[in-house]
């Protein structure tokens, strides 16, 4: 039996879940900015996932779609996490905002950064920032599929 | 004379530190080949309480890429929640509490709305399951109101 430890979801437009797919797979960890900086971003909820998709299908190229990312247990367990929580996401949150560096923030340290979306600690989201992580994300012990 | 007035509506927005004032915005308006993720707001009123009723957008989505959009209505019960019917569901949802207090701020973007000279407070479904199962069984989910048609400046956006 195949193990997997995450299953996360990615909301963006048709044309970038396909160019994500692929293959070859291309997930960039170079794009982005949300709460806690550049990176590739996703999250345990399908439906958050798309409903952000749906809100900002001006920007995106196709229609509002999800892209499912299974990560292999051992692969994952390999990257090294930076943990946030419901105090500290929102401080590196806000921190980015007054330095205007939501865009280009990187941690350094860690592969991924797994926080509380705008400090709820029921909502999770992972940034994955490293080129060691893309390479885990683009890599044969990920799975990457649009929902159909 | 009858007078029709529009319902305030429930807004997808995120918070964000703008100019040095923490508030909300719209994630199309700070989105970044990706971005951040957003959340569910009501106006409320200068009391600091719900309105009677909210308009409140929904999608649903058969299959990938084909959404279709349409709004419900969402009243204020006896209970302080806030009530949708929706296709043989109910669903309550109530003001998130952070540390005893409602997450409340003002609009800080650059687009317009009438309701956004209200202070606006953030909602959550009482039970989150029952927005996972409309979503699982019906593919439907509450995503608030549509900025391309409800903002004023929509069409000033750059999205880079």
């Amino acid at each position: 039996m195949e193990l997997r430890l995450a299953t996360l979801f990615h909301g963006t437009g048709t044309v970038e879940a396909q160019a994500i797919v692929g293959p070859p797979a291309n997930v960039s960890v170079s794009l982005g900015g949300g709460e806690f900086g550049r990176g590739f971003y996703t999250q345990y909820s399908e439906r958050h996932a798309l409903a952000w998709a749906i809100r900002v299908e001006g920007a995106l190229s196709g229609p509002p779609c999800v892209v499912r990312v299974d990560v292999n247990n051992l692969s994952y367990a390999t990257l090294v996490f930076l943990y946030l929580n419901a105090v500290t996401g929102p401080a590196l949150t806000t921190m980015l905002d007054n330095t205007n560096q939501k865009g280009t923030y990187l941690d350094g340290s860690c592969d991924v950064i797994e926080g509380p979306i705008m400090g709820k600690a029921t909502r999770v989201q992972q940034k994955f920032e490293s080129p060691n992580a893309e390479s885990m994300l683009n890599g044969p012990n990920t799975v990457l599929s649009i929902v159909p | 004379m009858i007078t029709f007035v529009s319902l305030h509506e429930t807004h997808f927005l995120t918070l964000a530190t703008v100019g040095g004032t923490k508030g909300w915005i719209a994630p199309i308006e700070i989105f970044r080949k990706g971005g951040q993720a957003g959340t569910l707001v009501v106006p409320l009123n200068p009391l600091q309480k719900l309105f009677s009723a909210y308009s409140l957008g929904y999608a649903i989505c058969p299959r990938a890429g084909h959404v279709t959009q349409g709004s419900v209505q969402m009243d204020l019960q006896s209970s302080g929640e806030l009530k949708v019917l929706m296709n043989g569901w109910s669903v309550n949802f109530q003001l998130r509490i952070v540390e005893s207090k409602p997450v409340v701020g003002r609009y800080v973007g650059a687009l317009s709305h009438h309701d956004f000279i209200h202070d606006l407070a953030e909602i959550e479904a009482c039970n989150e399951s029952d927005l996972d199962l409309m979503y699982e069984r019906e593919k439907i989910l509450f995503v608030g109101c549509d900025p391309k048609k409800e903002y004023g400046g929509y069409s000033n956006l750059n999205f880079g």
